[in-house]
This record gives structure tokens, C-alpha cells and sequence, in this order.
């Protein structure tokens, strides 16, 4: 199983001055999970009213990929540094 | 069953034949959990860009460096997010990148279609150096 990311690594460097931050991710779990829940009944509802509608999928199933995609950023880095700038951002 | 045959063949002993069998058994559960891919390699979880070199022609730590990595994970969910887009948007997608140049009908792509090129990603290098700077492409 995917465990969704728990900390999200920031770090930007200029020439001067520079900042690096750590935020934790895994405080936002509870807040997500709780508006999946409040969520999916009114995602659900909007779906079946747009039954005929081309949006239906994508109404429909925005809402797990949204969370599929938030789950597989656990791993992607990307670090860029020029000279003495820096740019990294990962996801652990 | 060809392991049976070859014991019923007297081929090999009993012993043997169970230790085929356990073998068979743990290949077969590896492949069911997708940590296999072509040629029992186990399955990329990351594709890797890296342009720059770890050192310049000085020998001193290079100062222009690009580290990407990304999930496979990742791009399996991108791939599902494009399946989504509406049949008339996908179109638009398409003429606009035709009008670019990009010859990619992102309708016709369709998530299954991700299975071959992940598991063609676990044997992908690509290897490109001119001077001190290189240009890595490989899935780890």
C-alpha cells in the first residue's frame, strides 16, 4: 500500500538569501480524509443528477484521482541549482 | 504438471520435485504483486533526469545541476487524469498539439496502454555527454 507523503522538503537559494522549510504534510491526513467523506455523498448525488452529461466521469472520478495523485507524490524530487541558486522540492 | 511428469518419469526425485514446485510458487506470487517486470527485472518506481555533471573540468563540484525524479506512481495517476478529459476536449488537446507540431493524440492514449512503457521503462538508459555535461535518462 501507498502511504500518502508526510513531509514536503522546499529550499529555495539565491545568491544572498535563501530559505529552507519543512512542512508537514502528514497533518493535513485527518482534514483530507474528512472531506472525502463529507465529499463523496454530494460528488455522488451531482453525478447521478448529471447522468447524462459528458462530464459524469470526470465528476465522478476527479475525486479518488485527486487523492491518487496526492498518494503517488510520496518520491518526486526535483533539484535544480545554478551557481549558487537553489531550487529543490521533495516529497517524503 | 511438467513437474509432476518428470517425476512420474522417474527424472527427478521427490524432493526435487518439490523444490521445483516452492520455486514455481514464489515466482508465480512475486508476478501477481507487480514487482516484477520484463525478463524478472524488478519493476521501475522511478524515472530519473539528470543533466549537469557531478564534478566540472576542474574537478571542483559542478555548479549547474538538474536531479528529477519522479514516481511511476505518479505518472500512472497523470496518465488516468488525461483519461478523464472529455472526448471534445481531448480533440482540442490534439489540434492544438498538431498546430505545435507534436504529433500525440492524447485521445487515443489510454491507460492500459502505460503497462508495455512502464515495464519498457525498467530496461530505458539514456546516456548523452558532450564535454563535461551529460544528460542521464533511467528508470530506477
Amino acid at each position: 500500500m501507498n502511504l500518502p507523503p508526510s513531509i514536503l522538503k522546499l529550499r529555495f537559494q539565491g545568491a544572498t538569501r535563501g530559505f529552507r522549510v519543512w512542512l508537514p504534510l502528514f497533518a493535513i491526513w485527518p482534514f483530507l480524509l474528512l472531506a472525502a467523506v463529507l465529499l463523496a455523498p454530494i460528488v455522488i448525488v451531482t453525478a447521478i443528477a448529471f447522468w447524462r452529461s459528458k462530464w459524469r466521469r470526470p465528476m465522478l472520478f476527479s475525486g479518488p484521482l485527486f487523492f491518487r495523485i496526492f498518494f503517488a507524490l510520496r518520491g518526486l524530487k526535483l533539484d535544480v541549482r545554478n551557481g549558487k541558486n537553489q531550487f529543490y522540492v521533495a516529497f517524503h | 504438471m511438467q513437474v509432476l511428469n518428470m517425476l512420474a518419469e522417474g527424472k527427478i526425485t521427490a524432493a526435487e520435485a518439490e523444490g521445483l514446485l516452492y520455486s514455481l510458487d514464489q515466482h508465480a506470487d512475486s508476478g501477481e504483486a507487480g514487482g516484477v517486470g520484463p525478463r524478472g527485472r524488478p519493476r521501475a518506481k522511478y524515472l530519473r533526469v539528470v543533466v549537469g555533471s557531478d564534478t566540472n573540468a576542474q574537478g571542483e563540484e559542478a555548479t549547474e545541476r538538474v536531479n528529477i525524479r519522479v514516481p511511476v506512481a505518479l505518472i500512472r495517476a497523470g496518465v488516468r487524469l488525461a483519461a478523464l478529459i472529455p472526448g471534445h476536449a481531448a480533440k482540442d488537446i490534439d489540434a492544438a498539439l498538431e498546430k505545435k507540431g507534436i504529433k500525440f493524440k492524447l485521445s487515443d492514449f489510454k491507460p492500459e496502454d502505460l503497462d508495455p512503457l512502464i515495464d519498457a521503462l525498467t530496461e530505458l538508459e539514456v546516456d548523452v555527454q558532450d564535454g563535461s555535461q551529460k544528460v542521464r535518462i533511467f528508470a530506477e
